[in-house]
């Protein structure tokens, strides 16, 4: 037996109370979905797993294949609710003092300013284009493709590595 | 006389002393011996000759201190054991004697702690002897035969392949040299470059000569007319233009040259160091388990990283550093005796001086030195391991403790670095004075063969200027004989661990098992990690495929290590362990690692993400296979209540996990392996029971259709076992049935029952 549903059995849609249910064929319905990545860093659009309310897993979609653009929207904007992982377009400043940094940065949340402690221990390399940064609250930012930032902001961050 | 007996020269047995033989000869021992052994403690435990001679009829032990004496003869008829047994620095070897009034113990043969391992090995063999008239075959005699350096003949020490009297220091320096082969066009290049800088370096200094004798005469040091000068210096004004564009070209060529070396040298050293390291890394995953039973990991790792780094050290500075100052000696020497054979000999004569004088003073310092160094890391580890341990030394209250005994070492280290500082701040005025003395030897002497016009005044300060050069590279050179010599130790080492053969290796012809079919059999097993020590006695057992065993007894019986044997981490001593009747020697290596997956009480996981270590044994699985298995392990769920899901960083920096957890990733790292023979030690004895019973069910799965070996503490974990081992000092003591042994009320019975007790305890107690 397979771990994987198949997605024309599965359907999705917004409960009266705003959460999600999800009605898998030949099963049960289920309330208050939730969708968790399997591999949020590594493949964040496959290998998505549905669990109900209790925690039970209802299945694992491999990817969003299959699934009509409605539904494909409520699974996206439930992932883009559970899992908040600003990206940075833009790094307009590091000021480095006593030993932590202000990063003034830009993101696809928006932008904001943010600390970090020691650089060797606040970045750390996930490929060796793409980088995560933890700030002094354990909040994450993510560097996609240090390649992909603009001349200024690329030369501000390998600066720092 | 013949030296020895050659009935004895046979191509087993060494000759025996002569005086040896001759008494053997008496009692009619001639040729037909078969076993002997040499030991070094008399009967009163002196250090002593005897030797111990087994026919097929008899054993005969003979005394050779000063005159040869047979101690004792018994036939085998009357033995009915041979033991050896393992004391505290020392072994012996002991018979059951029968006698008309019973049976009695005898100690017939001592050694010393290195010959325990002969003893023991000795005494099977004899077993053997006894009970079927001749000796066992030996599969592997390297074992126990103690080898000998084929250089200089002294038995090597056991466990490694490396005499510590032939290792010669320059064959260190030969054999680093060996690896920059590769690179020989580059070492070359960095050579001439080393010799062109050096050369060119000299320019300025030899330019002088000529401007004071030629480019300035006497004329103009009076300070004569400036009217007649000018008339003069026509050609003498060429001339210093000349000299002065070679200087400038000598310095920029200089540079260039400087530069490229830098550059070439930089390469050459990280390359070879390179190499070294790679070869140091595969060859330490290639040594046996036993290899990191012996060592420290740490001090594994300290070769790794500081012997290498001694030699990074070496071979990108100090080699290089070497050749220039000796190469600035002997161009400073060529100078001065080729201007002035007498003149450059009275200069040389402090030079002795200072080589003596700066060995001296390192010799001394060294010691110091390494006083300091030591201090430095003895302080550095009990920081570590007061910091590592603070949850400890917190509920102990033992912080002013701690506190304490940092400080005190902290003042041993301001103590040693004192007496360095005091030491190095006396000898440099010293050599100062010493190296000082060449000055007013020239001006000196020098100053009065130029009034007598034996020398040009040119010569003279090509002399004084000469003399800055010499003396800086020659205290440079005797420092660096040390460097050199600690260079070599560290190189010593690295080279050690890469001579040590593995002790567990390939056989020849190794076969190949596409699929194990999982029937394993133990014959007669017995295997000591000392070799000496046995841990496993005689054991005897045969698992059929798909069998599931549960292995059961106290802590320290043996179980581990039976399973050790069957992942080969170690070799049996005696006897053979069959894995579908072949073999497991015989068994290639990579064939038997994939079929065999192993889950232990602590796992380790690697600094990766799950995803790496689920996949740790199938580098190429998908994720929906490591995610089934996972799922099979029970650990999926947990995994996937983590924020990074499957690509969480786990191991030493990453997240915290807890033992449960750590557990059911190890076993599905095993289940996705999908081994043929699986082996659970303890596996579950680090989570709670309705996690293990989880896991339990998960595992029924798991061993369906494949060999397991389950060891359990809690024997409730392994109802699901077709069969119980009990093993009990080394020793297979009951095997069967949970129903069956516990009818027989025998060992087994007695573990359930004091567990039992244990449970009811609990149970009151909590
Ligand atoms: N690496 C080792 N080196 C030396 N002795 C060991 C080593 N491992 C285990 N031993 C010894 O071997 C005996 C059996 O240990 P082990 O097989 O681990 O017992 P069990 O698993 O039944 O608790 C013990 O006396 C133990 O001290
Ligand atoms: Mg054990």
């Amino acid at each position: 037996m397979s771990i994987y549903l198949e997605p024309q059995n599965l359907r999705l849609e917004v409960a009266p109370d705003g959460t999600l249910r999800a009605q898998i064929e030949g099963e049960r319905c289920a309330i208050r979905v939730e969708v968790l990545r399997a591999f949020p860093i590594s493949n964040e659009n496959q290998n998505l797993i549905l669990r109900d309310g209790a925690g039970k897993e209802l299945g694992i979609l491999r990817n969003f294949e299959g699934i009509e653009t409605p539904q494909r929207q409520l699974l996206q904007d439930a992932l883009e609710n559970r899992y908040f992982l600003p990206k940075i377009h833009k790094i307009n400043a590091i000021y480095e003092r006593f030993g932590s940094a202000v990063w003034d940065i830009e993101t696809d949340r928006g932008a904001t300013s943010i600390t970090t402690k020691a650089l060797h221990e606040a970045i750390y390399e996930i490929t060796p284009s793409r980088f995560m940064l933890r700030d002094t609250e354990e909040n994450r930012y993510e560097i996609p493709d240090v390649n992909a930032l603009d001349e200024a902001s690329r030369a501000r961050f390998l600066g720092k590595v | 006389m013949p030296d020895s007996s050659p009935s004895l020269d046979s191509p087993y047995l060494k000759p025996l002393p002569a005086a040896v033989s001759a008494e053997l000869l008496k009692i009619g021992v001639d040729g037909d011996a078969v076993l002997q052994l040499q030991t070094d403690l008399d009967s009163n435990g002196q250090f002593g000759e005897r030797f111990l001679v087994a026919t097929p009829e008899k054993l005969v032990v003979v005394s050779n201190n000063g005159s040869a004496k047979i101690e004792r003869e018994t036939p085998l008829a009357d033995i009915a054991k041979i033991e050896s047994r393992g004391l505290a620095g020392a072994s012996s070897l002991e018979i059951r004697l029968k006698t008309r009034e019973g049976e009695k113990n005898i100690e017939i043969l001592r050694g010393t702690g290195s010959k325990a391992r002969e003893l023991s090995h000795l005494a099977t063999q004899i077993e053997h002897l006894r009970q079927h008239g001749e000796v066992p075959d030996e599969r592997d005699d390297s074992k126990w035969k103690r080898r000998e350096c084929p250089k200089c003949g002294r038995p090597l020490p056991w466990e490694t392949t490396v005499c510590s009297f032939c290792v010669d220091r320059l064959g260190a320096l030969k054999r680093l040299y060996g690896y920059l082969l590769p690179y020989k066009w580059l070492a070359l290049l960095s050579l001439l470059l080393n010799i062109g800088s050096v050369a060119l370096s000299f320019v300025p200094l030899l330019a002088t000569k000529t401007l004071v004798d030629k480019v300035f005469p006497p004329a103009v040091q009076t300070g004569a007319d400036a009217a007649l000068i000018a008339s003069q210096n026509g050609a003498s004004r060429l001339l210093l233009a000349q000299i002065v564009g070679v200087i400038l070209l000598s310095m920029v060529a200089s540079s260039i040259a400087d530069t490229i070396r830098g550059r070439v040298a930089a390469y050459l050293g990280s390359a070879v160091l390179h190499d070294i390291r790679a070869q140091l890394y595969t060859h330490l995953q290639r040594l046996s388990v036993s290899y990191y039973d012996k060592r420290e990991v740490g001090a594994v790792m300290s070769r790794v990283q500081n012997d290498v780094g001694a030699l990074q050290n070496f071979l990108l500075d100090t080699a290089e550093s070497t050749i220039i100052s000796t190469l600035t000696i002997l161009c400073v020497i060529t100078i001065l005796l080729w201007n002035s054979p007498f003149l450059g000999f009275l200069v040389l004569l402090p030079v002795p001086l200072v080589v003596i004088g700066t060995q001296h003073y390192w010799r001394g310092l060294r010691k110091l030195w390494q006083r300091v160094w030591h201090q430095n890391s003895s302080l550095g580890a009990r920081l570590a391991d007061a910091l590592g341990g603070v949850r400890v030394v917190r509920a102990f209250g033992a912080e002013d403790r701690e506190v304490g005994r940092f400080v005190s070492r902290s003042a041993s280290l301001r103590d040693a670095t004192m007496g360095v500082e005091t030491k190095a701040a006396a000898f440099y005025p010293i050599m100062g004075f010493i190296m000082g003395l060449g000055m007013p030897i020239v001006w000196g002497f020098g100053g009065n063969m130029v009034l007598r016009g034996e020398l040009m005044f040119g010569t003279l300060i090509l002399f004084t200027g000469s003399l800055g050069r010499l003396y800086a590279p020659i205290q440079q050179l005797t420092r660096q004989v040390n460097a050199v010599t600690r260079s070599m130790t560290a190189a010593e080492r690295v080279f050690e661990v890469l001579d040590t053969e593995p002790e567990v290796v390939e056989a020849a012809q190794s076969v190949s098992i596409e699929r194990i079919e999982g029937r394993v059999e133990f014959q007669n097993v017995s295997f000591g990690y000392e070799k000496h020590r046995p841990v496993l006695k005689e054991v005897d057992l045969v698992v059929e495929p798909g069998e599931m065993i549960g292995l059961v007894g106290h802590s320290g019986a043996g179980k581990s290590t039976l399973i050790n044997l069957l992942l080969r981490f170690y070799d049996v001593t005696e006897g053979a362990l069959l894995i579908d009747g072949i073999d497991i020697r015989d068994i290639k290596r990579s064939d038997l690692r994939e079929q065999i997956g192993v889950v232990l009480q602590e796992s380790y996981l690697f600094h990766g993400t799950i995803y790496d270590n689920i996949s740790y044994g199938r580098p190429n699985a998908s994720p929906a296979e490591v995610m089934e298995a996972a799922k099979a392990a029970f650990a999926h769920d947990f995994i996937i209540n983590f924020a990074d899901g499957y690509d969480t960083l786990v191991g030493e920096r990453g997240t915290r996990l807890s033992g449960g957890e750590r557990q059911r990733i190890a076993i599905a790292r095993a289940i996705l392996h999908n081994p043929r023979i699986l082996i659970l030690d303890e596996a579950t004895a680090s989570v709670d029971t309705q996690t293990e019973s989880a896991i339990q069910s998960a595992l029924h799965n798991l061993v369906k259709g494949r060999t397991t070996f389950a060891i359990a503490h809690r024997l409730s974990t392994l109802r699901n076992a077709d069969r119980l081992v009990v093993v009990e000092g080394g020793r297979v003591v009951e095997s069967g049935t949970h129903d069956e042994l516990l009818a027989k009320r025998g060992s087994f019975w007695k573990l359930v029952q004091a567990q039992q007790a244990m449970n009811e305890i609990v149970a009151i107690g909590g």
